[in-house]
C-alpha cells in the first residue's frame, strides 16, 4: 500500500493507494499513528484509490478513529470508490467514521 | 430445479497466510472475465479472504500443513463458495457479533470478518462432516435493489 503525505500543521492529508487487507493494514496503521504522535491530530484519508477494503482494513480505521480521539483529534476519509462506500455501509461503518464526497468536505468535517 | 453452472473452479491451498495472499490474487483473476457485477466479485473475493484468513488464524493448534479447499462455482442466479477445512470445529452462522471496542484493543480479537460476509451473503450454511468444516456461501450474481446490504451498526442485534 503506498500513501503520500501532505502536512499541514495539524492536519495529515494522507492519499493511500492499493488494497487496505490483511498485508496492506498494519503498515497503513503504524505510518498514520506514527502522523499522530508527531503532532498532526488531525488525519485526512483521501481513498481515491483505494479499490479493496477487507476487515483487516475496517478495523485499522478503527484504531486510527481511536488514536486521533485521544490525542484530541479527528479523521475523516473521502473520495470512496462505489465498493469501499459499500463495504463502509455494510459493515456500519459509515456510522462510525465520517466519510465525505471530496477534500474539501472532508477538511470542513475536521474543523 | 438445477441450475445451469457457468464457471466453476477449485483452489487447494497450504494454511499458510503467503498462500492465501496468493488465493485471493487467483481468484479475482479468475472472477474478472465472468458475468459478474463487480460487487459480486468483490463480495466473493472479500468472503475468500476473510474465511480462509480465520481458518488458517484460529483453526489449528499444531504447527503441520493442512489443506484448505475453496470451490467457487458461478450458476445463473448466484456464486456458490465452498470451504472445507480440517480445523478445529467452528461454525461461523453462530458466532456473536464483534465488540468493536475489543477489536480495538486487540488484533487477536477476531470476528469483524465474519460479520462482514454474513452480511454480503444471502445464504450460509455450515456443516461438520466427520473431521472437517464444511462451509456453503450464496452471493447474488447481480443484485436488483441490493436489498440484503442494508446497514446495520454492529454489535446492535438485528
Amino acid at each position: 500500500m503506498e500513501l503520500t503525505v501532505d502536512k499541514q500543521n495539524h492536519t495529515a492529508i494522507v492519499a493511500a493507494r492499493g488494497r487496505l487487507d490483511a498485508a496492506g493494514a498494519p503498515e497503513f496503521e503504524t505510518r498514520c499513528k506514527a502522523l499522530v504522535l508527531e503532532g498532526a491530530n488531525r488525519l485526512l484519508l483521501d481513498f481515491a484509490q483505494v479499490e479493496y477494503v477487507s476487515s483487516a482494513g475496517l478495523r485499522s480505521l478503527l484504531v486510527l478513529a481511536k488514536t486521533v480521539k485521544s490525542a484530541g483529534g479527528a479523521l475523516a476519509l473521502c473520495s470512496l470508490v462505489p465498493a469501499v462506500r459499500d463495504v463502509m455501509t455494510i459493515s456500519g461503518f459509515d456510522n462510525i467514521l465520517p466519510l465525505a464526497a471530496n477534500r474539501a468536505a472532508a477538511l470542513e468535517l475536521l474543523k | 430445479m438445477t441450475q445451469k453452472t457457468i464457471a466453476e473452479r477449485t483452489w487447494r491451498i497450504p494454511n499458510r497466510m503467503t498462500a492465501l495472499a496468493d488465493l485471493a490474487k487467483e481468484v479475482f483473476e479468475w472472477m474478472a472475465d465472468l458475468p459478474l457485477s463487480s460487487r459480486a466479485k468483490y463480495s466473493a473475493g472479500l468472503a475468500v479472504e476473510e474465511m480462509v484468513s480465520n481458518a488458517i488464524k484460529y483453526g489449528y493448534d499444531d504447527e503441520r500443513e493442512h489443506e484448505i479447499v475453496v470451490h467457487v462455482l458461478a450458476n445463473h442466479d448466484r456464486l456458490e463458495i465452498t470451504f472445507e477445512d480440517d480445523g478445529h470445529p467452528f461454525d461461523p452462522t453462530g458466532h456473536p457479533k464483534p465488540d468493536l471496542e475489543r477489536i480495538v484493543e486487540s488484533r487477536r480479537i477476531g470476528g469483524l470478518g465474519i460479520e462482514l460476509v454474513r452480511r454480503i451473503c444471502e445464504k450460509m450454511v455450515y456443516e461438520r462432516v466427520g473431521d472437517r468444516n464444511r462451509l456453503v456461501l450464496h452471493i447474488r450474481r447481480f443484485e436488483a435493489h441490493d436489498t440484503q446490504l442494508l446497514s446495520l451498526p454492529l454489535g446492535t442485534p438485528s
